[in-house]
């Protein structure tokens, strides 16, 4: 999903794109149809694990792999696309494993249901995830990241469409729909560790990072701009003599500021130049400034900060 | 530390930053020595890479070059 419209107009929804605000970037929009290459092996290949049990030979096998590739690239094409993969996907799996008439119609209303349920609900667990870093025995890279957050988000996503969908297609009947839940919560970890690895990796990969190892930045050169959401809050700490304030009178920043995300918390005054990597405190900072900045607003980051423990977000050009 | 001429000073304010509320500049002196890594904050230079002091005068200064080549303070403090 880009943060702003895709001036191109690929998709159905402009800002359709991996279902994920913060984690994935296309960072020039000239590369639509490898979304939809990765999308479709993924969702080939989560369909096949899935039914593995039920496959007994290369008819079933071949089926299973393509009603898979629909789903995952009907993921990308907004609301309708959503719906009819799934749907296209959940009567041809309940078709393929022997299902009467009625499974196949409500292997394709829960499919179709639970496929726009849970890409909503993995979009809304997304800004949350982005909050967090991940590192596994202090190991961290851009695929582990995107495969924990794709999991967390697709086992949510998973979930709350499996169960909506399941409560649909049974009437109402919880017990049911738990199960669908569960099921659904299942796959679509499953679904999400991969693409969310594959897409986060391929994503490090075009911007130049080492997509298997996190790398402190050594340069301030921009890399990777997006727009902030509402709601966005960032923190500066600066002297607070007016003459060499960021802050501009209207309550925005002058183009190049710097600042903290909001999530990285107040730091102590006699830890901020450890945490931002600043040079020494000569001059102290002991004002505390919040930064909200509208919607829509260029940024840089938040990325870690290179030297420091914390992070930082870099306006280009004011607001 | 030092402070610099109000003209680089005006200079200096209207750039972007280095980093939260400082920017690494090059100093270039009237001798032609030059100091590629220098911090400046709020109009003064704090600090030069590699140097205890600031070893230049205010007066000594030909030119300032804004060049954002900063580096980890946090392994080289002192």
């Amino acid at each position: 999903m880009w943060i702003g419209r895709d001036r191109a107009g690929q998709f159905y929804n402009p800002y359709g794109y991996s279902n994920n605000p913060v984690i994935y970037v296309d960072e020039d929009g000239n590369f639509f149809f490898i979304p939809f290459l990765i999308a479709a092996a993924i969702g080939g290949a989560i369909n096949v694990g899935t039914h593995w049990g039920s496959i007994h030979n290369a008819g079933q096998f071949f089926g299973y792999l393509g009603l898979g590739a629909v789903q995952g690239a009907g993921s990308l094409l907004g609301p309708a696309g959503l719906i009819a993969g799934g749907a296209i996907s959940g009567a041809g799996n309940a078709a393929l494993g022997g299902g009467s008439g009625r499974d196949i119609l409500m292997g394709g209303l829960v499919g179709g249901v639970s496929s726009y349920a849970g890409s909503f609900a993995s979009s809304a667990t997304a800004p949350l995830l982005s909050k967090f870093a991940v590192s596994i025995g202090g190991y961290s890279s851009p695929i582990i990241e995107g495969a924990v957050k794709g999991a967390i988000g697709g086992a949510a996503g998973g979930f709350a469409g499996g169960f909506t969908g399941g409560l649909v297609a049974s009437g109402g009947n919880f017990n049911t729909a738990l199960q669908y839940g569960i099921s659904g919560a299942k796959s679509g970890a499953a679904f999400g560790a991969v693409s969310g690895g594959v897409t986060r990796g391929y994503q490090a990969y075009k911007s130049g990072q080492n997509p298997f190892l996190y790398k402190t930045p050594t340069s301030n050169l921009p890399s990777i701009y997006r727009l902030t959401q509402p709601g966005e809050k960032y923190i500066r700490y600066e002297s607070g003599d007016p003459r060499y304030t960021k802050i501009t009178p209207n309550g925005g920043v002058s183009p190049g500021t710097y600042a903290a995300p909001e999530w990285d918390g107040i730091i102590p005054e006699l830890d901020r130049s450890s945490v931002y990597n600043l040079p020494d405190p000569q001059i102290p900072r002991p004002d505390v400034i919040n930064i909200n900045p509208r919607p829509e607003v260029p940024i840089i980051g938040p990325r870690p900060v290179s030297g420091g423990s914390g992070n930082e977000v870099i306006f280009p050009f004011g607001f | 530390m030092i402070k610099l001429p109000e003209e680089w000073i005006d200079f200096l304010i209207s750039k972007p930053e280095t980093g939260m509320g400082y920017q690494v500049v090059s100093v270039v002196l009237k001798s032609g020595d030059i100091f590629k890594q220098a911090v400046v904050q709020e109009g003064y230079i704090t600090q030069i890479r590699t140097y205890v002091e600031i070893p230049f005068k205010t007066e000594d200064i030909s030119e300032i070059i804004l060049t954002h080549e900063k580096w980890n303070f946090n392994a080289e403090r002192r």
